[in-house]
């Protein structure tokens, strides 16, 4: 092979020019497989997120929220009385226990959008003296949006 | 796996030897010595209601009143001879005179075989002073069993003192 | 894990200051199951907190973890009757069943406990509990009885909380040994003396209905058999023979007992008819033979002999007979005992290096050790047939252990001194 080669090299004038067209080709085809897979790869997302809401209700993964009421009251979802406004000694010492035999719970907050924001920190200040690590925020604002890009799925 | 099995065998009969040396070797060095006060202490609930019957100047001595056994066994040790003859001529002496043997044996196995074994090794005892003239009227058969070790040690050297049938003037 | 230990702690110190029999789980189920027993609706003044000692019942099985009371706290008021009983809460807090109830004082000292279980993942309740005390003195044995059927119905095994066990401290007072015979409830409490003395009390052996024991004492030096009622303290000395009179075992029925007498010059085993005193031999052989067991239908004794050269575990009809060698494994086998359903025999076994526990499975004959040794002796099966108390050699002195037969679940019982020769007493008949 090695052989071969050296000749041809000798017989021909070497060229300054760098010969573009195959880059370009290859671009064009690069350009095509992404303009394919782009819209799909969009179309998976959708389909998964059902599928990852329908895991966090598993009753082992319940979550435990704390909800923060406009006028800065704290309601839990636990203990039977979530409509009843709690002190904050009773906050700590239901999630302390909660945390206590079942340390995976996640913990949430959920609070009004008009609430305080010194209600909120007061909030996760309790919640972390009950011993939660890790705390999860809930907004309502998201929920809106998914609502709506559900629709056309149906359709 | 052959390996394994000689090499087991084998540091089994060492071990054996081992424990055999030093448990005769303690008895030796116990049996005459040490014994004379465990026994007078344990026996103080006993002898102070025989103690009047005796007739203490002719009784063996309480050091030569004490014969020793091996784990789970009844039969009579050369070394038991000096003990059995010394009780044998005192009792043929004596015709009216008494003794109690009791057996004793040392905390291994269950509390309910051992007093039958404790009693086995009296009986063993009895057999010998029996066959060296002694009637069978003057001796008397009990059994503690497990339950009155004069050493509560959970040793080989504890155990070897407990195994032990204690011939007791009355 | 560390809040296991805790609550071990905690139960430790509670029982220390009440009892002098010191129980501890030292092996638990790999998986306790979590139940929350929130406190019964109770007119203050009642003898004990019904409860908390059924919680403590469910924890020192081994099987069960009950939530501490101090997590309860943040959910006040808890439920006492069903609907109020918010599932999301519990099933919050990580449990698998719930109990709640109230007790109901009777005129006269008594009282009436209604419990309710709940499921609380399939949200549903389970069963409805029932029990009853006609004195004040009968408080804590209701309490067993409600963990009793709690246990049964989470588990399919018959509960043995409300069962007594007798055992024999042995104590060094003032330069003697003072030995009793002591009863005592499945906990550890209310300990009641049914005999003492300076010489040793051994194999202390229930009636079949629970109401006498037998034993061996050793007034004046030599062994005799004492049949004794504990509740009245009436006791008669069944057998003084010449020799020995030692391990004494009932018959199923009631009517005869089963011994080691000596008198014919060597221990060999008699039946012995309690009414008539009529007497049996059942083996006639130069050898050891003791330790009698009589079997759940009454027709087969197990006893140790060393006929053969050791001590091994031999069957035989009651009506006598041949007898045939059981135990084939280990240097030694010694102290059969029957287990109640008649399915295992329990027994001493020697492999050359310790004396442990083991349970022969009747129907074919394998033997599982399920104690670690190294001096183990005295089995004697719970009621129930799935828990075995033994005495094994502690690093204080002789102490009692239980085993659950599948060997998974072990509990040590200290006492003040030695303690040793349990006997579980049978379900006493209502």
């Amino acid at each position: 092979m090695a052989g071969s080669v050296s000749p041809k090299k000798g017989k021909r004038r070497l060229s300054a020019e760098m010969n573009v067209v195959p880059y370009i080709d290859v671009m064009l085809v690069l350009l095509v497989i992404f303009m394919v897979t782009a819209p799909l790869m969009t179309q998976g997302i959708d389909v998964e997120l059902p599928q990852a809401t329908a895991e966090t209700l598993s009753a082992d993964d319940e979550p435990l929220t704390l909800f923060v009421s406009a006028r800065g009251e704290y309601f839990l979802d636990a203990g039977g009385d979530a409509k009843k406004a709690l002190e904050d000694q009773t906050v700590i010492d239901r999630v302390g226990a909660i945390l206590r035999n079942k340390p995976q719970t996640m913990v949430l907050i959920r609070a009004d959008k008009g609430v305080k924001y010194d209600r909120v920190a007061n909030g996760m200040s309790l919640l972390q003296a009950a011993g939660a690590a890790k705390i999860g925020f809930v907004t309502d604002a998201p929920t809106v949006p998914r609502a709506a890009s559900a629709k056309p799925e149906r359709g | 796996m052959l390996n394994n099995k000689w090499f087991v065998c084998a540091t089994l009969a060492v071990a054996a030897i081992a424990t055999g040396c030093s448990s005769t070797g303690d008895k030796n060095a116990n049996a005459p010595a040490d014994a004379v006060s465990p026994t007078s202490t344990s026996q103080g609930g006993v002898a102070t209601s025989a103690g009047g019957k005796s007739t203490g100047a002719s009784t063996p001595a309480s050091a030569q009143s004490i014969v020793y056994f091996d784990f789970d066994s009844s039969d009579l040790k050369a070394e038991s001879k000096d003990v059995v003859a010394a009780w044998a001529r005192y009792l043929t002496a004596n015709p009216t005179s008494k003794a109690q043997l009791q057996g004793n044996t040392d905390e291994r196995g269950t509390r309910e075989y051992n007093l039958s074994l404790g009693e086995r090794r009296s009986a063993a005892v009895s057999a010998a002073l029996q066959s060296a003239g002694v009637s069978a009227s003057q001796l008397e058969l009990t059994s503690n069993g497990e339950e009155k070790p004069v050493a509560m040690g959970h040793d080989e050297a504890s155990w070897s003192q407990n195994r032990r049938v204690e011939i007791v003037g009355q | 894990m560390l809040r296991r230990l805790l609550t071990g702690c905690l139960l430790i110190a509670s029982l220390a200051a009440q009892a002098d029999l010191d129980i501890t789980v030292v092996g638990g189920s790999k998986r306790a199951q979590p139940i929350a027993v929130v406190p019964f609706q109770q007119a203050p003044g009642g003898a004990v907190d019904v409860a908390q000692i059924v919680a403590a019942d469910l924890d020192r099985s081994g099987q069960f973890l009950s939530l501490a009371r101090a997590d309860m706290k943040g959910f006040d008021p808890l439920p006492v009757t069903e609907p109020q009983v918010d599932y999301r809460t519990w099933r919050a807090l990580g449990q698998e069943a719930l109990v709640i109830g109230q007790v109901q004082i009777l005129p006269g000292g008594g009282a009436k406990t209604t419990a309710e279980l709940y499921d609380v993942f399939r949200t549903q309740k389970i069963m409805t509990i029932e029990a009853t005390a006609t004195r004040a003195t009968e408080w804590r044995s209701m309490a067993h009885k409600v963990a009793d059927q709690i246990y049964e119905k989470l588990t399919g095994t018959k509960g043995i909380f409300d069962t007594r066990i007798a055992y024999v401290t042995s104590i060094q007072t003032g330069g003697r040994r003072q030995f009793k015979l002591i009863w005592a409830d499945a906990d550890g409490e209310n300990p009641r003396e049914i005999a003492r003395s300076f010489e040793p009390l051994l194999s202390p052996s229930w009636s079949p209905d629970g109401r006498r024991i037998a034993y061996v004492t050793f007034e004046d030096g030599r062994s005799k058999i004492i049949i004794q009622t504990p509740a009245t303290g009436e006791y008669v000395t069944f057998l003084g023979e010449k020799g020995i009179n030692s391990a004494p075992s009932w018959t199923p029925d009631g009517t005869k007992l089963v011994v080691t007498l000596s008198f014919q010059k060597n221990a060999d085993i008699y039946v012995i008819d309690l009414a008539t005193k009529s007497r049996r031999r059942l083996t006639d052989s130069f050898a050891i033979d003791t330790s009698p067991t009589v079997s759940a239908d009454g027709r087969t004794v197990a006893f140790l002999s060393d006929r053969s050269g050791t001590a091994q575990i031999y069957t035989m009809s009651i009506d006598g007979g041949e007898a045939k060698r059981l135990t084939f494994e280990g240097r030694r086998n010694e102290q059969p005992r029957f287990s109640p359903d008649g399915k295992t025999l329990a027994l001493v076994n020697y492999n050359g290096s310790g004396y442990r526990i083991g349970l022969v499975d009747i129907a074919t004959g394998v033997m599982r050790l399920v104690s670690d040794g190294p001096l183990d002796e005295g089995p004697s099966f719970a009621p129930n047939s799935a828990v075995v108390i033994y005495t094994r050699q502690g690093s204080s002195g002789a102490e009692l252990a239980t085993v659950s037969t599948d060997g998974s679940i072990r509990q040590r019982l200290r006492h003040t001194g030695d303690v040793r020769e349990p006997a579980w007493a049978p379900y006493t008949k209502p």
